[in-house]
């Protein structure tokens, strides 16, 4: 389920086309980090705190990347009040490794849209959006490397 | 807010050394004369003794009859106490003033021998009292002025009482120097110093039997000496961050002032100057609370484990453990707090924005201590190696010292979610703090964020409570044991006492939600418009916005530092949840601005409010 849904997300991040979708991929994408780093909260594991670290750093992204101007409003695919619902049922360290994946493919998309795009407001979203998935990845890449 | 450094890792002086110094020099001058020596100057030299004394029977008999208490119980054997030391004090000083003679010029000449003790104990006291001021002052009318979190302890009777009963033993051995002084053969100069000295000497034996008879009736605890010895100068040393380098030695050091530095940035914020929060400093801060609670935990678990290899009693490891299970309390209510942060974000002007808060430093020096790795912080990799029990505690003199550090880490998280919990409570009635329009069911808005419904507000006070009081209770578990193991921070639960800020005491009494249906809703202007009759929303929404910019310019002028404090609630202007559009587009947006300031998109409203 966990693993399903990062990878949807990844594919979905990849396929986005032109500014608005790429905003909203990424939007959903860190809304999608945000419950799966929750999941795995977990002070019984080593990852904790990168965990806990993760979770901000994406609220932080989804935060701004709700204030691009080119964002399509209402989101097409969030259900009111909704958002995935996640749970620990995968390995953390699995989890860990393919929420680093997702940020990889934020970074590359969000990079490209910050060049591209046209208002400089969006581009400072990009940007900031950007240094919040380095961070992220940065946490969360090289679980289950020791 | 009350909070209180730690003696040890004050890298200055306490006043305790400055007490020891003016003892142990008066102790030193009841030998005979060497030969030689001059009455006159040595009388002088003790008068300077005896009148910083009355200057500290001064300051106590001032606060000790300033306090409610002490209006209510004016006779108390303190009170008297003190007043009288300020006369015999006075007195004695009267009777060692020589009289005024163009002859006598005793400044001038350098003093020896016992003199020389006398004017090294009088500088000593001074400088004592001169530490004590840099955290308590006096107005000229004699009102105390609070400088530092230590002012409140500093001020309390039981620490006066303390200090009274020091000021009465060093009159009482300067009585006895003096008595010896008067009676040895050998001391050149005329006969009347030694007449003054026996008179000057039964006032100070009249002061120091008068604070035992008030000792008798309510005797000085040995903890409030032993704080008020432990009191350190004001200055906090500076801001900075571990290194590599840094042994368990310096990380325990560096962990302690961090703790110190954020107790006295909550002081300042709850008496002072409070800077606006931000949603990333929010964040930012209960992040490093979880992380520093947690690393609490592993570091008490830890030394349970190295406690039940050094003392054949279970007790000790088996107390340490519940400590250990009490921070991992506060990790998990904090960890509430930084979930509950996540779906929320504080409206924040343009140009405010927050440097990343000492807390993360305390996260990192307890990280530091935490895990092999030299050169963690909170940006490192998924997961660390902890170090070892046993090269975290060498020998047993290292559990009290770890232990301290582990007491002020968990004890300053309280005063970082007091402050908090406070201006989040501000930005609530402002109608500040929003959420994601999306996180609500059945949001119809179209701006990004919308004002935070009541029950969010609750929650989220209620986190942060919740957060108040488990780090309460987490720092009283580490004091509890601090006290077992003989560890220095002991004295913050003296100081607690003494300033009669109990660990949950606030957190009670604390309100649990902001009362937006109360008399200040709805806000004047929309009354007026309402008594009107006017129904167009356009307008209506108006008289709300301005409304709020009102309360807005109330709160901030609040928070100016000449703004009066005196605990009486802000205003609270009435804000209806999540229909109220924002004052600017996220179009309007300064590219240069922070990102961290989201609003709601205005707009002309479409259906009747």
């Amino acid at each position: 389920m966990t693993m399903t849904s990062i990878s949807g997300q990844v594919q979905r991040v990849w396929a986005a086309a032109g500014l608005p979708e790429v905003l909203e991929s990424a939007r959903s994408a860190f809304e999608c980090m945000l419950v799966e780093a929750e999941a795995y909260e977990d002070p019984a594991t080593p990852l904790f705190p990168a965990f806990v670290l993760a979770a901000t750093a994406a609220a932080s992204g989804r935060d701004a990347v709700l204030l691009a101007p080119s964002l399509p409003w209402p989101p097409r695919d969030t259900p009111p009040g909704g958002g995935q619902v996640g749970g620990p049922g995968e390995p953390a360290r699995a989890v860990a490794r393919a929420l680093a994946s997702l940020c990889q493919a934020m970074i590359s998309r969000l990079e490209t849209a910050a060049g591209s795009a046209a208002s400089s407001a969006d581009r400072d979203v990009c940007r900031y959006a950007v240094g919040r998935a380095r961070a992220i990845y940065d946490l969360l890449a090289g679980a289950g490397d020791e | 807010m009350t909070c209180w450094p730690g003696p040890e890792m004050s890298s200055g002086v306490s006043f305790g050394d400055f007490l020891d110094d003016a003892r142990r020099q008066v102790a030193a001058t009841g030998r005979a004369p060497a030969g030689g020596e001059d009455l006159r100057d040595t009388t002088q030299s003790i008068r300077r003794v005896v009148v910083v004394l009355g200057r500290y029977a001064r300051d106590i008999a001032a606060a000790l009859g300033a306090g409610p208490r002490e209006r209510r119980d004016p006779e108390s054997p303190w009170q008297q106490a003190a007043a009288a030391a300020h006369r015999q004090l006075n007195q004695a000083a009267r009777y060692l003033t020589p009289p005024a003679s163009p002859k006598l010029n005793l400044g001038t000449r350098p003093s020896a021998g016992t003199a020389r003790q006398m004017d090294g104990a009088a500088v000593m006291l001074q400088a004592g009292r001169e530490l004590l001021q840099t955290h308590v002052g006096s107005a000229p009318d004699g009102t105390p002025i609070h400088r530092t979190e230590w002012a409140l302890a500093l001020t309390s009777p039981p620490v006066r009482r303390a200090l009274l009963a020091e000021v009465a033993d060093l009159a009482a051995r300067v009585a006895a120097t003096s008595d010896q002084i008067a009676a040895a053969p050998g001391w050149r100069g005329a006969p009347g110093p030694r007449r003054t000295l026996r008179q000057a000497g039964h006032c100070l034996r009249t002061l120091a039997e008068l604070v035992q008879v008030a000792s008798q009736h309510e005797p000085v605890p040995a903890a409030q000496r032993e704080l008020l010895r432990a009191v350190p100068g004001s200055a906090l040393p500076p801001r900075r961050l571990p290194s590599p380098s840094h042994d368990i030695v310096r990380l325990r050091e560096g962990t302690i002032v961090a703790a110190q530095r954020i107790r006295r940035a909550a002081w300042r914020t709850a008496t002072q100057t409070a800077p606006a929060i931000t949603t990333d400093s929010l964040r930012h801060n209960a992040d490093a609370s979880t992380l520093t609670s947690y690393h609490c935990e592993l570091l008490l678990r830890a030394v349970a484990d190295r406690a039940a290899a050094h003392f054949p009693a279970p007790d000790v490891s088996q107390e340490i453990t519940q400590a250990a299970d009490a921070a991992g309390r506060a990790r998990a209510s904090w960890l509430a707090v930084a979930r509950t942060l996540r779906r929320i974000t504080i409206e924040t002007p343009r140009d405010v924005s927050q440097p990343p808060g000492e807390t993360s430093d305390l996260a990192q020096w307890t990280g530091r201590l935490t895990y092999t790795d030299p050169g963690w912080t909170l940006a490192s990799g998924p997961a660390h190696q902890t170090r070892p029990p046993d090269v975290l505690v060498r020998s047993l003199a290292d559990i009290p010292l770890l232990i301290s550090a582990v007491h002020q880490a968990l004890d300053c998280l309280e005063a970082n979610a007091g402050t908090e919990h406070d201006q989040l409570q501000a930005a609530a009635r402002a109608g500040r703090v929003l959420v994601p329009a999306l996180s609500l069911p059945r949001a119809e808005t179209s701006d990004p964020f919308t004002i935070a419904p009541q029950s969010r507000i609750t929650d989220l006070l209620g986190v942060y409570r919740t957060a108040g009081q488990a780090s309460a209770h987490a720092a009283e578990a580490a004091c509890g044991i601090a006290a077992w193991v003989g560890a220095p921070s002991r004295v913050l639960a003296t100081a607690r006492a003494a300033s009669a800020t109990g660990t949950d005491g606030r957190w009670r009494s604390a309100p649990r939600t902001i009362a937006r249906n109360g008399p200040d809703w709805p806000g004047p202007l929309e009354t007026s418009m309402r008594g009107l009759g006017a129904t167009s929303p356009w307008l209506l929404q108006r008289a709300i916005a301005l409304d709020r910019a009102s309360a807005q310019l109330i709160m901030d002028a609040a928070a100016e530092p000449s703004a009066r404090r005196d605990n009486s609630p802000a205003p609270a202007p009435g804000r209806p949840a999540a229909t109220v559009p924002d004052v600017r587009s996220r179009n309007d947006r300064d590219p240069g601005e922070p990102l961290h300031a989201p609003t709601a998109r205005p707009e002309m409203p479409e259906r009747e409010p």
